[in-house]
């Protein structure tokens, strides 16, 4: 199996985007993150769903107590969530500066092992400097099961 | 080789005292973290008091107060196995119900619980555990947290007052004094129990704006805040075995150390943790800066200074009729230096002053108490007064509910009144018991 089997090609995140722009990109390639360029094209950072989450829409509190929250719940920051607000917001404060990228000539445990240690369940693919795309858990997953007839 | 005991101010006291000062600029100012800036304290003292003869490395090891870096150390890692046990969240909910959305009545059941645990844990944890909780409460509620986060750390600040392990400073007194944890209790337990009154009533009426009723209900099921009974039953049992000793360590000659160690020993043999997990949790750098801050006080003590103090306080504190005001003095100063800077050096450098009055024949009982009382009481005065302080602040700020944010200024306008209100009634019971704390 190669990098370059399971790599999602995809548009980079830049400086002035709005979260919502960012959303759907995500949501269009069905990844997690997506790498953030400076003017150059060079990654300085990612944007990632799950922290804009963690910044915007879940308190600490909450977190922390998750598993006693009961479903009756309702808060003003799950009504900022399903007012869109967050949405229009630029992305420049919701990056993460360290990046975990990977080459196409890296083996496929290399990649796990680095999500594994970035606690993340992506990382970009670098060729030559040059971002080609994101590799994924759930598309090295899909083709274990293509490569062993079970998908 | 301690320096011969001079009446007059020698090379060596200076020397001592030049190097503790430039320790405690760098400690107070935060130029360095204050564990770094008490650890080069401790070796500068050491080097040059060896060079110039007034200090040496034994000295330095004796000066350590094993019973107090001991007993944190072992309650520590008490406290890290009882705190995932989620009994605290299941407090705290289960309480938040019980008020009916009285929120008068949630401040106090949550300060009263608060309280309580702060006389037997470390309150810095207390508030750790109870701040996210309780904000979680307000938010549900739809009620600001500001009040309830206040009330919590400075009523963690006076519970822990009231026992010899409630807070770091009287566990140094309690070792250097050899006061037990019944004598502590019973004679702090007085003093401390009106303040506690005093401070709510104080708090209540301050935020009687904010503190009205609700109909939401606080919807959070506290039967999932505790993830494994039987853990639970065992880290209670071993705190249990703790507590029960504590109130009798002077009868079994034992120290509060080694009964922190026995309770350990139980909850490690019930509990099998996983000793990286467990070690992780000791707050080391807490440790240490305790242990750069007795050699420090150790090569000012071996240079005769605190001594020379003595000899200068000795006219004050020997007449018994001034002993009273000197007691009130000495917990008014100790109150007023505790709002405004870290109680722990303050402690450490007074208890050997205190300490060498003795030898002069002077009665010192009344200024331990009197000490413990301002150090506990002086750090509500002000944001930085306390670490129980910072962390409820930062939990305000960090929630993101508007208004909730903690202002030093705002902590300031309830604080201040707090303490003050604290040390009068305070002041008011040492006076009129002062034979109780001779």
């Amino acid at each position: 199996m190669k990098l370059m089997d399971v790599v999602i090609p995809t548009g980079v995140i830049r400086s002035g985007m709005s979260i919502g722009e960012a959303y759907r990109a995500c949501v269009t390639h069905n990844v997690a993150g997506l790498p953030f360029c400076d003017a150059t094209g060079a990654i300085v950072g990612r944007f990632s769903l799950r922290y804009t989450f963690r910044k915007h829409c879940i308190p600490n509190d909450m977190v922390d107590n998750a598993h006693m929250l009961g479903d009756t719940i309702a808060c003003e920051d799950a009504l900022e969530v399903a007012s869109g607000n967050m949405l229009n917001l630029s992305v420049d404060d919701y990056i993460i500066e360290n990046v975990a990228t990977i080459t196409p000539t890296s083996p496929v445990v290399k990649a796990l092992s680095i999500m594994e240690k970035f606690n993340s369940s992506y990382l970009f693919l670098l060729e030559n400097g040059h971002y080609i795309g994101v590799i994924t858990r759930m598309r090295i997953a899909n083709l274990m099961l293509k490569h062993h007839k079970l998908l | 080789m301690m320096a011969d005991i001079s009446v007059a101010l020698t090379t060596n006291m200076l020397i001592a005292l030049a190097i503790m000062l430039s320790a405690y600029v760098m400690i107070f100012s935060e130029i360095l973290h204050r564990t770094s800036s008490a650890i080069i304290g401790a070796v500068v003292m050491i080097g040059v008091g060896t060079y110039t003869g007034f200090y040496s490395q034994d000295l330095a090891i004796e000066a350590i107060d094993g019973n107090t870096i001991l007993l944190l150390t072992a309650m520590m890692m008490v406290v890290a196995m009882v705190r995932p046990t989620g009994a605290f969240e299941y407090v705290a909910v289960a309480l938040a119900k019980l008020s009916h959305g009285d929120l008068r009545l949630l401040l106090i059941y949550l300060s009263l619980v608060v309280s309580v645990i702060s006389m037997f844990l470390d309150n810095v944890t207390t508030v750790i555990i109870f701040a996210p909780i309780t904000v979680l409460i307000a938010r549900i509620l739809e009620v600001n947290p500001l009040p309830f986060l206040m009330a919590e750390a400075m009523l963690s600040n006076i519970g822990g007052a009231a026992t010899l392990v409630g807070d770091p400073p009287n566990i140094m007194i309690g070792s250097a004094a050899s006061i037990d944890f019944t004598r502590f209790i019973t004679h702090m337990g007085p003093a401390i129990a009106p303040v506690w009154l005093g401070s709510v009533l104080l708090i209540l009426f301050i935020f009687r704006k904010h503190l009205g009723k609700v109909s939401k209900p606080v919807a959070l099921n506290e039967g999932k805040a505790i993830r494994d009974v039987g853990a639970l039953m065992r880290a209670m049992f071993a705190l249990a075995v703790i507590i029960i000793l504590f109130f009798v360590h002077h009868h079994l000659g034992l120290y509060p150390a080694y009964v922190a160690f026995v309770g350990l020993c139980i909850a490690l043999i019930l509990e099998r943790p996983e000793p990286g997990a467990l070690f992780g949790e000791v707050n080391w750098s807490v440790l240490a800066f305790f242990v750069g801050l007795f050699i420090i006080v150790g090569g000012i003590e071996s240079s005769g200074l605190l001594h020379w103090v003595g000899l200068q306080l000795v006219g004050l504190t020997r007449d018994p009729e001034q002993l009273l005001l000197a007691g009130l003095a000495v917990m008014w100063v100790a109150a007023l230096l505790s709002a405004v800077v870290d109680n722990i050096p303050f402690t450490v450098t007074v208890i050997p002053i205190v300490l060498g009055l003795e030898g002069m024949g002077i009665n010192i009982t009344p200024f331990w108490w009197a000490l413990a009382i301002g150090v506990g009481l002086g750090g509500n005065g002000t944001h930085v007064g306390a670490t129980a302080n910072l962390i409820a602040i930062a939990e305000s700020e960090k929630c993101g509910i508007k208004g909730a944010a903690i202002t030093p200024l705002a902590w300031m306008k309830v604080g201040i009144p707090t303490m003050f209100s604290s040390l009068i009634v305070a002041s008011a019971v040492y006076a009129l018991f002062f034979p109780f704390f001779m």
